[in-house]
């Protein structure tokens, strides 16, 4: 039964909100980019048409930006706090092991070793995926609010610059967007292992063999995570029964 | 002024409105002269009377414009000055500010020196048709009508080309930087489009006129030199990332699917097959 099943938490509600921002934003980001780096055909002025036109078109493109960068300030100052309290990770940093990862998964996709390798809390796609956001973000956003503040803008950095600046804009947008309509959608939606979704976006859930399978070495420091977290709820439920004794409300 | 002679103007405005419409009620009647034999489809000089009528022009009878025509029936006109070169001298007549305008633009010193192609009145405002109101897509529509190939194609793929061509009406069109009746090229110190006075045109929507907005190419040709080579190389560098990374990234998924499969096959391992 499922439901009997020890389940750990990989996603906490921060990341999970995280995510869910992030990739809200990335569909209006696409749904009205797309419309004008095809400018001029059919089904870009439809969508143009739809939304009243091609100022409104950019207005909402700007809505999905800011809320793509409140998202992305948000992780920055989740990471800064996290290492304030003491609970940073530097778990997605890449690792030679990573490289060696990706060796031996091929092997074994291939058939040529017995056992698939044993990942971490991040496998090297996960890994990859997180990275491509984080300098994506750096380029869309940097880009975009180029194009945003072109007054500002311009005087910073010859037109030259502003042009080329443009260009990554709307190229690094179609490396995205099939990076995330391809590889992504494989391994979170069409791969065999998880058609049609892996619900771990939602729920943050995995499963006690969902992780001996996915991030068998991490497993170890989950249980640790749980034990904490089941201190610290056993500390305060102490507490609790504490300051009610004391208060004589037995 | 006393309350009197007040009273007095506004009776003579009314009058003069008054004579003033009658006036047009009776070169409309004209019009209908013209347009007996000129409204006629297969006529020669064939005008379409429904489009005329549409015209901001419609009331303003056939001869303010066919100056040189008069009675009926009229001779034929001399075919050595085209009927475009009659018609600016018409319109001038009107639009004394804009012909002065002209004849200071690129169009006009061309005009001047003879040229029937160079740009006149008709040409960009149409004649029988010619209406106020044009979105700024039929501007630039207008232009291409000459400027076709690279000027127009290279508008088509700016920031403000594609705003213009999805139904913008903030973006600039070609006339917002290069002007109209007065345009000229940036040869001439004076030009909007002049590398000195480009800074200011931008500014003349973009708030602050910077230095930045004049270094680069506006209408700018994709080449790998000059100042279209940034842009070139990172057009370049990113086709070539993207083709590298999916490639990478499907051959991934392809090789994981032929494993999926593969194990799948064998009884005693079916690990990924049946989650």
């Amino acid at each position: 039964m499922m439901s009997a099943e020890k389940k750990y938490e990989r996603f906490n509600l921060q990341h999970r909100v995280q995510h869910i921002t992030f990739f809200t934003s990335f569909i209006i980001l696409a749904l009205t980019g797309l419309p004008i780096k095809y400018a001029g055909t059919g089904w870009s002025m439809a969508i143009a048409g739809a939304v009243g036109g091609g100022d409104n078109l950019l207005y909402i493109h700007l809505f999905g930006a800011s809320m793509m960068i409140a998202a992305s300030i948000n992780h920055l100052l989740y990471l800064a706090v996290g290492a304030i309290v003491g609970e940073f990770s530097l778990a997605v940093v890449p690792t030679p092991k990573d490289f060696k990862d990706l060796y031996h998964n091929i092997s074994y996709q291939l058939g040529l070793v017995k056992e698939p390798p044993k990942y971490g809390r991040y496998s090297y796609k996960e890994k990859f995926d997180y990275w491509a956001v984080f300098w994506g973000m750096f380029i869309m956003a940097g880009s975009g609010i180029m194009m945003w503040f072109p007054e500002r803008a311009a005087g910073l950095f010859p037109k030259w610059f502003l042009d080329a600046a443009r260009s990554a804009h709307s190229d690094e947008a179609m490396l995205a967007i099939l990076a995330i309509f391809v590889w992504h959608f494989y391994n979170v939606h069409f791969s065999p292992r998880v058609f049609p979704m892996s619900f771990v976006w939602l729920h943050g859930k995995l499963t006690r063999r969902e992780m001996e399978e996915e991030h068998p070495l991490a497993l170890p420091e989950y249980e640790e995570t749980e034990k904490r977290r089941a201190a610290r709820e056993a500390a305060r439920e102490a507490n609790k029964h504490m300051t009610d004794l004391n208060a004589g409300r037995y | 002024m006393n309350p009197n002679s007040k009273a007095l103007l506004v009776f003579f405005l009314v009058i003069l409105s008054v004579l003033a419409f009658n006036a047009s009620g009776v070169s409309a009647g004209g019009d209908d002269t013209c347009l007996s034999c000129h409204g006629q489809e297969g006529a020669p000089h064939y005008v379409d009377p429904d489009l005329y009528s549409t015209s901001v022009h419609a009331n303003n009878g056939c001869g303010s414009c066919h100056r040189d025509i008069s009675g009926f029936p009229h001779e034929a006109q001399s075919k050595d000055i085209p009927i475009e070169r009659r018609m600016n001298d018409s319109c001038a007549s009107c639009h004394a500010g804009a012909a002065e305008d002209f004849q200071k633009s690129i169009h006009g010193q061309l005009y001047n020196k003879g040229i029937d192609a160079a740009a006149n009145c008709v040409s960009c405002h149409g004649s029988h048709d010619i209406t106020g109101a044009v979105t700024k897509m039929e501007i630039a529509e207008g232009c291409a009508s000459c400027h076709s190939g690279e000027p127009m194609e290279t508008y088509l793929e700016s920031f403000h080309g594609k705003a213009i061509l999805l139904g913008s009406v903030k973006s600039a069109t070609c006339t917002d930087c290069h002007g109209n009746h007065d345009i000229t090229g940036p040869a001439d110190p004076d030009s909007r489009v002049a590398p000195d006075n480009v800074p200011k045109t931008c500014a003349s929507c973009h708030g602050q006129a910077r230095d930045g907005f004049a270094d680069g190419a506006t209408h700018l040709s994709i080449r790998p030199e000059g100042k279209a080579a940034p842009v070139y190389y990172t057009e370049k560098f990113f086709t070539w990332l993207t083709i590298l990374v999916i490639t990478a990234l499907t051959l991934h998924i392809e090789i994981e699917l032929y494993g999926q499969f593969r194990r799948a096959g064998k009884s005693d391992d079916r690990k990924g097959g049946e989650e």
